[in-house]
Formats: structure tokens, C-alpha cells, sequence
């Protein structure tokens, strides 16, 4: 590397490792540049290795991280650095692992989804570091109606129909899910309300808010009678509640098309 | 042209089967053509765009609902078999065909008001049939039934010389009706199957996007409020750091007002304002407060 032009000194008296290249420039390439730039490289990290650079993950890479000694860094805040011609400050975005001391700097900086306690995020960086959540779990949906309650989100346009819970009277006999009648307008009722964040059930019973109704009305004593039995009350109402409710853009009162 | 054929059964004989065809270019109103057979003679006949005027006039009745009723009485058929009444009488040697039709108001008690609807253009009419004797002329009492008829219209039809050709072009135009209503059948419940095809593509369609969007939703509200517990984790931890700074500064104050008050004064101040030297120790003292209790 003797023959490299110095074309800035950012790294001067900075030790890398280059473990790996990435699709676009291979490790040597990486190496020079680093080089043309004032740091040195070498071939296995010691102690005054700065970090190891690492474009794809190999076993080799995976060796330095379980050893715990180097901060591994992606490619990518290398490239940055030739670009910008300063160094970039390190962001949990391109770190693949840190060492413990590194780890706790950046945990009085950011929180272990890599989001700053103290500078504002964007779009972007919140998308990054929303990948990073590896937790799967779903969030039930009376959860996302207290949250939405909480900050004010109710008046959303697609929570129409927030926080109720709705059976869509599609099926032959109540209560019978089996005996769903098929290619009615009721079931894209039903998905509409789902979309505009109801809770559609297939069950009514204690709880139900609403039962939607369509064109047939040959069940509704029965459904009727079964309401006698429930402490709380749910409402029996014609699917136009819900085409009106969505034309709107808000839930309208229901009174308007009790059944 | 356009044709329609019924059956109709005339007054005077109610077991007798009669075929009414009625053919007219784009419109009833500008005239029609009738053909009536009992299977075995024919007889035919025209009403002219003039004579559709005229009865109206006659009637004293709008033009376009006169035709209206014309629609009503000859096409129909079935639908409105019994509230018009057809007679057919054939003279002696089958020349000649004499064919009337009217509308029948069973209730006699409905009398006025029925007058009163037909001419609900103008609302003297009623009083003016129920005084002039030529207009009720059209407007006959049936003593015997105790029903009212009002008749349309009535015309003499010519006798055929062929019948049998009449009654093959009307079993073929049935034919041809048949089986052009079979090929509509077929297309129509094709049409059919495939609007139902349609539908429930679009509704598994429409259903993963509404689960995607569940999912979507579900999930990045998990992720939102992974994200803000630890900011709130955070704050907690902060406010702790706080509280046990305010309680050892409340400490190191009450200690330190036991000392001497002018030297505290003097501290207070350097809080704000202070040089470098007393800042240093300032900083000694805030940062180490355990230390200046144990003194």
C-alpha cells in the first residue's frame, strides 16, 4: 500500500480491520481508500485496533463478535466517511456489535432500539429503528383503541368504528360461523368495519356492541331474544349505519338506523 | 317493429281463447297494427297515429296517458287480466270482426273519484261528463255487474283470407322469441357466474388487505410503544437521578447551614455567578456529597 496518493488525513493514526468488502467494493478497495485517507489497516484487530470493518457477515465475523473485545462496524459508515470527508459519528445503525465499553456509551445516548433519548428522529431513522424490534407480538386490538384514546388518535379516519365490537349477521343460523352465507354485501361490510378498526366477531354474545343487519331480517327476534339475557346491551343496526359512518368519514349515531 | 302477442279471453265468452298480437314502429302512440285469431280464422285491423288522437279527444282525456292506458290494456296481458275487458263479435259469414276494449272500474261506488283521476289535468272535466250525455258515451254502467267500464277504443278488423299463414308467423315469432330468451338465459347466468366469480376474488382480495393492514397496524403500534416504554424508562430513570441529587442537596444544605451561613451565601452565589476557582469547588462539593456528609 506504498504507492496509495494521500488524498485527506480523517483517519490519520486511525488501525482498522477490513474483514470483508460488500457488493460493491471488495476489501482491498475498501483497504486503499481507507489508506488514501491517512489510517492504517491491518489483517487481524489488536489492541490498537479502532474497529473492524465488516461488509457480509462470515464466520470469521462471527468469531470477533463472540470474542467481545472489537466494535464491528458496517461498511456503509466507512463509505459515509470518504463522502463526507469528516469522520461520522458512529449511530447504533452501523454498529453490528460493540464492545462492552462502546456499548455503554451508546447506552446513556440511545435506547436499545437504537433511538436517541435526546435528538429528534425522522421517518427514516424511526423505519430503522423499527427494524431493529425483533418482537413479534401482535397488539390486540382494544389495546390500540386505549393508545389511540391516549394521544388522541380516535379522530383518525380509519378508526371509524374504533373500540366496537361487531357481529355481522351473515350467518344462516346465529351463532353457527359454519353456516356463513356467502357473496352477501354483509361480508364486505364486515370487512369494512374491520378496516376502519372494529373488531369483527363471529360469536354474539356478552360484549357485542353492534350487530349489523342487511336485506334479511329473519333473525333478529332471535337475536333479540338473546339480548334480553345479556347484562350489557349491543345496538341492532342496518348496514347502512356503517356505509353512511364510512361516507362520513365518523361513526354516526346510531339511532338513526336501529332495527 | 316491435310485436307483442297475448292471449285474451273476451267477455261475452270467458272460455274462449283469443291471440292478440299487436306489432308498432318505435313507439305505440304513432299508430299500431292488430291480428287476432281464435286458431281457426284471423282477422286484422290498424289505429293510426290520428285515430289515437282522436279517441283521446273524444274522451276528453291526455293524449299520453290514454296511451299509457292503451299500453296497459293490449300489452300486458296477464299481468292485467281483469281490469280490462275485451269483446270480440264476428258476424255471420266471419267478414268481419268487430273488436273493442275498455278499461273495467269494478266499483261502482268508485265512480267520481275514478272520474276525477282521469281527468286530474283538468278538473272541471268531471263535472262537465257528469252533465254532457255525449262524453259519458265512453263511460257505460254494467247494471248487471255493478261495474263501470270505460272503453278505449274499438275498431273493425278484416278477416284473413289465409289464416293458417297468420298463425305460423305467430307460433314462428313465439319460436324465435323462445329461443332468443334461451340464448339471453345463457348469457345472463354466464354473466351471472362470472360477476359472482368477480366478487369473491375481490373479497379474498379485499380481505388480505384488511388483514395486512391489521397486521401492519398491530404490529407497528407494538413496535411504537417498545420504542416509547424505554423513553419513558428513561425519564423514570432520570427523575431518579434527580430526586437523589434535590434530597443530598437538601442534605449538604442543612449540613452545611449548621457550619456558617455567610460562607453558604457565598456558594449561592458562585451557583449563578461564580469564578473559577470557587467553581471548582463547587463542583467538588455537588458532585460529592456523601463525602461532606461524612465530615
Amino acid at each position: 500500500l506504498s504507492h496509495v496518493n494521500k488524498v485527506s488525513s480523517v483517519f490519520e493514526d486511525v488501525e482498522f480491520c477490513v474483514m470483508t468488502g460488500t457488493g460493491r467494493y471488495s476489501k482491498s478497495e475498501l483497504e486503499s481508500r481507507i489508506a488514501e485517507c491517512g489510517g492504517s489497516v491491518v489483517q487481524n484487530p489488536g489492541p490498537d485496533t479502532y474497529c473492524v470493518i465488516v461488509g457480509a457477515e462470515n464466520v470469521r465475523v462471527k468469531n470477533i463478535i463472540a470474542s467481545n473485545r472489537y466494535d464491528v462496524v458496517k461498511a456503509e459508515w466507512l463509505l459515509q466517511c470518504f463522502q463526507s470527508k469528516m469522520l461520522v459519528p458512529w449511530q447504533p445503525a452501523f454498529m453490528i456489535h460493540m464492545s462492552p465499553d462502546t456499548r455503554e456509551h451508546f447506552a446513556r445516548e440511545y435506547d436499545c432500539y437504537g433511538d436517541s433519548y435526546t435528538a429528534d428522529t425522522d421517518v427514516a431513522q424511526l423505519k430503522e429503528v423499527f427494524s431493529r424490534v425483533k418482537d413479534n407480538k401482535k397488539m390486540p386490538l382494544d389495546l390500540i383503541a386505549e393508545l389511540e384514546e391516549r394521544y388522541s388518535w380516535n379522530s383518525c379516519q380509519l378508526c371509524i368504528f374504533r373500540g366496537n365490537t361487531i357481529y355481522v349477521d351473515y350467518y344462516a343460523v346465529v351463532n353457527k360461523p359454519s353456516t356463513k352465507i356467502h357473496g352477501t354485501r354483509l361480508s364486505i361490510r364486515a370487512l369494512e368495519l374491520r378496516f376502519y378498526g372494529a373488531k369483527v366477531v363471529p360469536l354474539l354474545e356478552e360484549g357485542v356492541s353492534h350487530v349489523v343487519i342487511g336485506e334479511d331480517h329473519s333473525r333478529i327476534k332471535e337475536m333479540k331474544a338473546l339480548r334480553r339475557m345479556f347484562g350489557k346491551k349491543f345496538k341492532i343496526v342496518s348496514e347502512l349505519w356503517v356505509t353512511e359512518s364510512v361516507k362520513e368519514g365518523i361513526s354516526k349515531n346510531e339511532n338513526q338506523f336501529l332495527i | 317493429m316491435e310485436k307483442t302477442l297475448n292471449r285474451i279471453h273476451p267477455v261475452s265468452d270467458p272460455e274462449a281463447v283469443y291471440f292478440l298480437q299487436v306489432s308498432w314502429e318505435k313507439d305505440l302512440s304513432s299508430g299500431f297494427g292488430i291480428i287476432l285469431t281464435d286458431g281457426e280464422h284471423a282477422w286484422t285491423g290498424a289505429v293510426s297515429e290520428a285515430d289515437i288522437s282522436r279517441e283521446a279527444a273524444d274522451m276528453e282525456m291526455n293524449r299520453e296517458k290514454y296511451v299509457e292506458e292503451l299500453k296497459q290494456a293490449l300489452l300486458q296481458g296477464e299481468e292485467s287480466a281483469g281490469k280490462y275487458n275485451f269483446t270480440v263479435s264476428v258476424d255471420e259469414e266471419n267478414t268481419q270482426c268487430h273488436f273493442s276494449y275498455e278499461r273495467n272500474l269494478r266499483d261502482g261506488s268508485n265512480y267520481r273519484k275514478i272520474l276525477a283521476f282521469w281527468t286530474i289535468d283538468n278538473p272541471h272535466i268531471l263535472i262537465f261528463l257528469q252533465e254532457d250525455e255525449q262524453c259519458l258515451d265512453s263511460v257505460r254502467s254494467d247494471e248487471e255487474n255493478d261495474s263501470v267500464v270505460f272503453r278505449l277504443g274499438s275498431l273493425k278488423l278484416q278477416k284473413v283470407s289465409r289464416p293458417a299463414d297468420v298463425v305460423k308467423e305467430l307460433i314462428g315469432y313465439c319460436l324465435d322469441c323462445l329461443g332468443g330468451l334461451q340464448v339471453k338465459n345463457e348469457h345472463l347466468q354466464k354473466e351471472n357466474e362470472r360477476l359472482f366469480c368477480d366478487l369473491s376474488d375481490v373479497e379474498k382480495r379485499l380481505e388480505k388487505c384488511v388483514e395486512a393492514k391489521e397486521e401492519l397496524e398491530a404490529d407497528l403500534y407494538n413496535r411504537f410503544v417498545l420504542v416509547l416504554n424505554e423513553k419513558k424508562t428513561k425519564i423514570r430513570s432520570l427523575q431518579r437521578l434527580l430526586n437523589e441529587a434535590k434530597e443530598s442537596a437538601v442534605d449538604t444544605k442543612c449540613t452545611r447551614d449548621s457550619i456558617t451561613t455567610t460562607q453558604m451565601a457565598k456558594v449561592k452565589e458562585n451557583d449563578y455567578d461564580g469564578s473559577t476557582e470557587e467553581e471548582s469547588e463547587n463542583l467538588i462539593q455537588s458532585s460529592l456529597p456523601s463525602v461532606l456528609l461524612k465530615d
